[in-house]
């Protein structure tokens, strides 16, 4: 054992948390009584755009504790922020089925193109395109039928759907369509984790309601970022070094 | 309740997570800086080449697609060759080619690839769809190295490689990668191949995980795997520790084949994978240790923990 061991030493950035975790916590406390940092005389398109802005840094750390505790890989580190984000605006298992709906017609058409010989960027400019036509076909059926239409589109994640388009295609071009299949399935899995944790009152009218408070998150994220233990899936990935007696060491 | 368990009986073992890999090793021990030096197999090869230590021949390099229409003149004279992207990671979007086909060349499957199709294969490389971060990128037309002949009955096709992990200029562990009909020619153990535990001493092939799973034999060529001896291996070790200490890199994984002429260095790695544990059945949290012990005589300061 080195010496340094004896002496207990708290690591910068476990001290850089805790300050700004104090310091935000303190901040939400004393500013308990006034009113609210956003006002609340806001037009409802601009009051929107905050909530999601603000909302981004929680969906973001929901990421952070996907990647670093339990080991799930997405495509994107972020993109399922997004995506998460995006299906709280949807507000209705509508919208999901159409993301999915849209992934699957964007696949096919991947696999035509292939054919074609494009360059990658105008390529993905194609997906974009036709995964627009998809989009305007679908409100107009559901604008036909007497359905809500904005309401039930994510529009925001239209370049995130395309790329996600593109990285399941070479995902499954070089991995195999199991490993492409299953990054798809984290990928949704952290979308939907971000959209239960941000749709909750509790973090709605914290962050929304209260923005000093974005300092905890940010303590939070410091905190994940010294993390070194294992992650959930590697207790899985290593169990047989676990199983074994350390005979050889 | 068994996982905690599970968590702490890692930990006894010495198994390094790839938390503790990120944070601890790398953070302190690789800075971003250096990593285009490996990332970049042209600057790599340069690198190797300066040195002076043995890296494949590299017979033409398209950096734009108006190189293109040169690919069949440079497939004439090289029908048996690599085509690979200059930051390409995990093996991606590498072809080997082996030989001229009736119809364009013959990849190491036994499939024929047009030259369209290869054409396209290089466009797909230089813009970006296998490098790291999907930018813009190279493709490099290289040698294609023979194996020694000891690996011709323990790998399907492809190149198999020695992974060696050195730690601030010390060997830490190594392990054979061996590719199957399921990794389609590549050796990284999440694509399917097979990773053998090397005696680090001895050279000695000591036991062998598939997909995270223990293996005794090969699954395609049923040879057992064990007790293999791998050929110049003082060699394969020596030009590991050169070329690791040459990237200024603290923690880095360095893959060498051991080809018929003798150990060729094929890439660096700025960020090895964990799985060299299970093959090798030893914790890199306990060797990185040691080797710090090691080290606190000299000046250089230990690796930060936790």
């Amino acid at each position: 054992l080195t010496q340094e061991a004896h002496v207990p030493r708290i690591p910068p950035a476990v001290t850089a948390a805790l300050v700004l975790a104090a310091a935000s916590a303190a901040l939400v406390w004393a500013r308990a009584e006034s009113p609210p940092l956003i006002p609340i005389g806001l037009p409802a398109p601009d009051r929107q755009l905050v909530e999601f802005l603000l909302l981004l840094p929680v969906a973001a750390l929901v990421c952070c504790v996907v990647r670093v505790f339990i080991g799930l890989h997405t495509f994107g580190t972020f993109a399922p922020a997004l995506l998460g984000l995006a299906f709280r605006e949807v507000e209705s298992p509508v919208g999901v089925f159409v993301l999915v709906l849209i992934l699957a017609a964007g696949w096919v058409v991947r696999r035509g193109l292939t054919q074609l010989n494009l360059l990658q960027v105008p390529r993905s400019a194609i997906m974009l395109s036709l995964i627009v036509i998809l989009l305007i076909a679908y409100i107009l059926v559901a604008h036909h039928r007497g359905g809500s239409v904005a309401a039930a589109i994510p529009v925001l994640p239209l370049v995130i759907v395309t790329g996600l388009v593109e990285r399941f295609w070479a995902t499954e071009e070089e991995d195999g369509t199991p490993t492409a299949v299953r990054t798809m399935v984290a990928t949704l899995l952290t979308g939907a984790a971000v959209y239960l944790v941000v749709r909750t009152e509790f973090v709605h009218d914290l962050v929304v309601g209260r923005p000093e408070s974005l300092g905890l998150v940010v303590a939070a994220q410091i905190g994940l970022g010294r993390y070194t233990g294992y992650r959930l899936l590697e207790l899985y990935r290593f169990r047989d070094l676990a199983d074994e007696s350390p005979e050889k060491s | 309740m068994r996982w905690l368990f599970l968590a702490g009986r890692l930990r006894t073992r010495g198994v390094l997570g790839m938390n503790g890999r990120n944070a601890g090793a790398l953070a302190g021990l690789n800075p971003r800086a250096l990593f285009p030096l490996v990332d970049d197999k042209l600057r790599f090869g340069e690198l190797c080449h300066r040195i002076g230590v043995p890296t494949p021949a590299r017979f033409a390099v398209f950096h734009r697609h108006g190189d293109l229409r040169h690919l069949g003149d440079v497939l004439t004279v090289h029908p048996d060759c690599v085509i690979k992207p200059a930051r390409g990671s995990s093996g991606r979007g590498i072809v080997l080619l082996t030989g001229p086909a009736e119809r364009g060349y013959r990849r190491h499957n036994g499939a024929t690839a047009t030259l369209t199709e290869l054409r396209r294969h290089v466009s797909d490389v230089l813009s970006g769809l296998y490098s790291l971060g999907g930018q813009p990128d190279r493709a490099i037309v290289q040698q294609r190295l023979r194996p020694h002949s000891t690996f011709e009955r323990i790998s399907h096709r492809g190149t198999p490689d020695v992974r060696v992990v050195v730690y601030r200029g010390e060997l830490a562990l190594a392990m054979l990668r061996l590719p199957t009909l399921e990794s389609a020619g590549r050796a990284n153990l999440h694509q399917g191949g097979v990773g053998v535990g090397i005696d680090l001493a001895t050279g000695t092939t000591t036991r062998a995980v598939w997909h995270r799973r223990r293996v005794t034999h090969h699954p395609d060529t049923g040879e057992p795997l064990a007790e293999r001896t791998i050929p110049d291996w003082p060699a394969v070790l020596t030009a590991a520790k050169t070329v690791a200490r040459a990237t200024g890199l603290g923690f880095v994984g360095v893959d060498v084949v051991p080809a018929d002429v003798g150990p060729v260095v094929l890439e660096a790695n700025a960020r090895p994978g964990l799985g060299i544990q299970s093959a090798s059945g030893i914790g890199l949290r306990m060797v990185l240790d040691a080797i710090d012990r090691k080290m606190t005589n000299t000046q250089c300061p230990p690796m930060t923990k936790e």
